[in-house]
C-alpha cells in the first residue's frame, strides 16, 4: 500500500494491530495442546453441516446423472441428457442466462445504492444512524411474500411510479414480470446485506487517512477516488459475492414478480422438482446454479487478492 | 475450573442438583404425556368402537379450515377419534405412496386432479367397501370413479369464468369472452401448475375440435387468450390481490374459489361457460394396508353423506355429489355449477397424467415467449 509511507507510526499500529495479537495469542497457546480444542467446538456444526448439506448435496449431484422416468420415478441409468437438455434448449438456456444478469445486476445496483447509504450510516449523526439503519433493516423484518405484493401494486401499468420508468416498463404489465421490475425488487430485499458489509469498513477506516489527503492538498472528490473508495474495495467485492450468491439462488421474489412469464432457473427448479417431479433435470439444473455461483466466487476471490484491503 | 466442579466425585452438591434436575424433568414428562393421553379420546364414547388418530391428506389453505369445521369436527365427536390432517401435494403423496405404501402414514388421501384411477391401478389405495361407505350407492354416475371399484367423488368443481360483476356485462356464458377485445389487458389466466390451467388447456382443445388426446387445437387458441390477458398467474391469492384492485376483471379459475370470494364480498361471481368445461371431483380414498382402514371408510361414508356436501357446498362452494343431496333458494344462484353438472365432461386423467409434463414444457413455451 502506497499510503502506508505516509502515516505515522501510531496509525499503522492501529491498522495491523488485529494480526499481530491473533499471531501472539496462538504462540502463547502452545500448538500441542491448543489444536484439538480449536476443532473441537467445531464438532457438531461440521456433523450437521454433513448431514444437512453434504450428503444432500451429493443425493442432488448423483441424481443429476439418472434418468427420469415419468413424474417421480428415477431409474438409475446414468445419462448426460439433463445437462444436454438445459444446455441445449434456447428456453432453459435464457433462464441459466437470466439467472446470472439477475443475480450480478442485483449486486451492482445494491452497491450503487448501498455505499451512499453505509457512508452516511458510519459518518452521519447519532440521530441519522438510527433513522438509516431502521430504514435499512426494515426489509429483512417482513416477509418476502408481503414485500413482493407490494411491488406488485407500484409495479401496475396504471401505478404513477411507472412513469419515472418510461421505457424500461412494459405496456400491458408494466414492470411486472420484467428484468427491470426483478431487479428493483431483489436489490430491496438484499440492499441491508450490501450496506451492513460496507457499514462494518467504512466505519474501521481510519478517517485520519482521509485528512492527510486533504491535508497534502487533494480535493474531496479526489481524495475520495484514491484513498477512501481504493481501501474499502475489499468491502463492495464481499458485498457484491454476498449479495450475488443470494440473489442467483432466491425463490420466491423472482416466483411472484417474474410469475409464469419471466422464469429464472430457481423457480424452474421448484416447479421440475415439485411441480412436475422430474427430480433429475431439477438436480441438474441446481448444479448449473452452484456451478456458477462457484466459479463467479473463484474469480472474485482471484480479483479481490490484486486489491489493496481486499481478501 | 475443576475446583468448581470435581469430576469424579459422585456426592457432591452439584450432582444432587443434577439428580434433582432430573427427577424434576421426568415429573414433568410424566405430566406431558398424561396430558397428552387424556386429550386423545380413549374409544369408549363414539360410534362404533373406533380409537386413535385418522391421518388425512389435504389440499391446504381455506379449504381445510371448511374442512375441518364441516367434516373434521363432527366426524371425531360422532367417532370418539382424533383426525390429523395433513397439507400435501398430491404429487408428493403419490411418491410417497409409491416408495412406502401405507407406512407413508396417510391413512385416507384426497385427491382432486383425478390421480385416484392411476393411484388405485397401482395397487395403492382399497377397492370400495360398500358395507361401510353405504351412501356411495347415491352417488352421481358422474361421480363414479374406477368404473365404481373405488370411493366415488365427494364434492364436484369445475374450472369457469370469474368475473366482475359491476364491469362485465353481460355476464359471460362462453370461453370466447376472454378473447374480446373489450377486455384487453384485463384478463387473468391461470398457470397450468394449477388445476384450472390444465382444464383451461383441456376446455379450449374441446371447443376447438379437440381433447386430452388431441391437445394441438388448445395450444392454438392459447396464443389469443394471452393477448388479452395481464397475468398468468400460479396461485389464488394472486388472482385475488388482482381481482380485488381492479387490475383484472376476468379470470380462470375454480368454482369453489370464486363461490369464497363472492361470500368474503368481493363483487364476482362464477359463470359455468356453455361448452367444453371439464367436470372434476374431489375424491377420499383409502389407502391400502393402513392401520385405520375400516374407520378410513367411515371418514369416506361421512364426506359422502347428503347432509354433510350441503353443509361443505354452504361453506366451501363445492356441489354435492349425493343425488339426496338437494342445494335450494341462494345457495343455487351462488352455485351455478349445481345445476350445470349434466353438461360438463370429466377429463381423462390417464391422457392428463401422461401428458403433464409435455403440455407444461409446451405452455410455459408459449407463455414465456409472449
Amino acid at each position: 500500500m502506497a499510503s502506508d509511507r505516509t502515516l505515522s507510526p501510531e496509525t499503522r499500529e492501529r491498522t495491523t494491530a488485529p494480526a499481530l495479537s491473533g499471531g501472539e495469542r496462538g504462540r502463547s497457546g502452545g500448538r500441542r495442546r491448543s489444536r484439538p480444542r480449536a476443532w473441537l467446538p467445531l464438532l457438531p456444526v461440521t456433523a450437521l453441516y454433513l448431514v444437512q448439506f453434504v450428503l444432500p448435496l451429493a443425493v442432488v449431484a448423483v441424481t443429476a446423472f439418472q434418468t427420469s422416468a415419468g413424474p417421480g420415478v428415477i431409474t438409475s441409468d446414468l445419462t448426460l441428457g439433463n445437462f444436454r437438455k438445459v444446455l441445449t434448449d434456447p428456453f432453459y438456456l435464457e433462464m441459466l442466462g437470466r439467472s446470472f444478469v439477475l443475480a450480478l445486476g442485483t449486486a451492482v445496483l445494491t452497491v450503487l445504492l448501498g455505499y451512499p447509504i453505509a457512508w452516511a450510516l458510519a459518518r452521519g449523526r447519532s440521530w441519522m444512524r438510527t433513522v438509516i439503519l431502521v430504514v435499512v433493516m426494515t426489509p429483512l423484518m417482513t416477509s418476502s411474500v408481503v414485500r413482493s405484493f407490494g411491488w406488485m401494486v407500484l409495479f401496475d401499468p396504471e401505478s404513477p411510479i411507472l412513469r419515472f420508468f418510461g421505457p424500461l416498463a412494459d405496456e400491458r404489465t408494466g414492470l411486472m414480470y420484467t428484468m427491470p421490475g426483478l431487479l428493483i425488487a431483489m436489490a430491496h430485499v438484499l440492499l441491508p446485506f450490501m450496506v451492513l458489509t460496507l457499514y462494518g469498513i467504512i466505519d474501521r477506516l481510519d478517517p485520519t487517512l482521509e485528512h492527510a489527503s486533504l491535508n497534502m492538498g487533494a480535493g474531496r472528490v479526489e481524495t475520495f477516488l484514491r484513498v477512501t473508495f481504493p481501501l474499502t474495495l475489499g468491502g463492495v467485492f464481499a458485498g457484491m459475492l454476498l449479495v450475488f450468491a443470494t440473489a442467483i439462488s432466491t425463490f420466491v421474489t423472482p416466483k411472484l414478480i417474474g410469475g409464469t412469464q419471466y422464469r429464472v432457473l430457481a423457480t424452474e427448479i421448484y416447479e421440475q422438482s415439485v411441480q412436475l417431479l422430474n427430480w433429475p433435470l431439477a438436480s441438474a439444473m441446481a448444479l448449473l446454479l452452484l456451478l456458477i455461483a462457484a466459479l463467479t466466487n473463484f474469480v472474485y476471490a482471484s480479483l479481490t487478492r490484486r486489491i489493496p484491503g481486499g481478501g | 475450573m475443576s475446583r468448581v466442579c470435581p469430576q469424579h466425585t459422585g456426592g457432591g452438591k452439584p450432582a444432587v442438583g443434577r439428580r434433582r434436575f432430573v427427577a424434576a424433568l421426568s415429573v414433568l414428562a410424566t405430566v406431558v404425556v398424561a396430558a397428552a393421553c387424556g386429550s386423545s379420546p380413549s374409544g369408549s364414547t363414539g360410534d362404533g368402537g373406533y380409537s386413535g388418530t385418522l391421518v388425512v391428506a389435504s389440499f391446504g389453505g381455506s379449504f381445510d379450515e371448511a374442512l375441518n369445521e364441516v367434516v373434521v369436527k363432527p366426524f371425531e365427536k360422532k367417532y370418539g377419534v382424533k383426525v390429523e390432517v395433513v397439507t400435501v401435494l398430491t404429487s408428493e403423496v403419490m411418491a410417497k405412496l409409491r416408495a412406502q405404501g401405507a407406512r407413508a402414514g396417510y391413512d385416507v388421501v384426497q385427491f382432486s386432479g383425478g390421480q385416484e384411477t392411476e393411484a388405485f391401478e397401482l395397487g395403492l389405495i382399497s377397492p370400495l367397501n360398500g358395507e361401510v361407505a353405504t351412501n356411495a350407492a347415491d352417488a352421481n354416475p358422474a361421480a363414479k370413479r374406477a368404473d365404481g371399484k373405488i370411493a366415488p367423488a365427494y364434492a364436484f368443481n369445475t374450472t369457469g369464468i370469474i368475473y366482475n360483476t359491476d364491469k362485465v356485462r353481460p355476464a359471460p356464458t362462453s370461453w370466447d369472452v376472454l378473447s374480446d377485445p373489450k377486455y384487453a389487458g384485463k384478463v387473468g389466466i391461470p398457470d397450468i401448475s394449477v388445476t384450472a390451467g390444465q382444464n383451461l388447456l383441456i376446455s379450449l382443445a374441446r371447443i376447438n375440435g379437440g381433447g386430452e388426446s388431441s391437445i394441438d387445437p388448445g395450444f392454438d387458441a392459447l396464443p389469443a387468450l394471452l393477448k388479452n390477458s395481464r397475468s398468468v398467474f400460479g396461485d389464488g391469492p394472486t388472482m385475488t390481490q388482482l381481482l380485488g384492485q381492479e387490475q383484472i376483471v376476468l379470470s380462470v379459475f375454480d368454482s369453489g374459489y370464486g363461490y369464497l370470494l363472492a361470500k368474503k364480498g368481493l363483487p364476482v361471481r362464477f359463470a359455468v361457460p356453455d361448452k367444453g368445461g371439464v367436470l372434476y371431483g374431489l375424491t377420499s380414498q383409502v389407502v391400502k394396508g393402513g392401520a385405520q382402514e375400516k374407520l378410513a371408510w367411515e371418514w369416506v361414508n361421512f364426506q359422502l353423506d347428503p347432509q354433510i356436501q350441503v353443509a361443505f357446498a354452504e361453506r366451501a362452494g363445492y356441489a354435492p355429489t349425493n343425488a339426496k343431496a338437494k342445494v335450494e333458494g341462494e345457495l343455487k344462484k351462488l352455485l351455478p355449477l349445481s345445476s350445470a353438472i349434466d353438461r360438463l365432461e370429466p377429463s381423462d386423467a390417464k391422457a392428463v397424467a401422461e401428458n403433464r409434463a409435455a403440455w407444461t414444457e409446451r405452455w410455459n413455451k408459449i407463455v414465456g415467449k409472449r
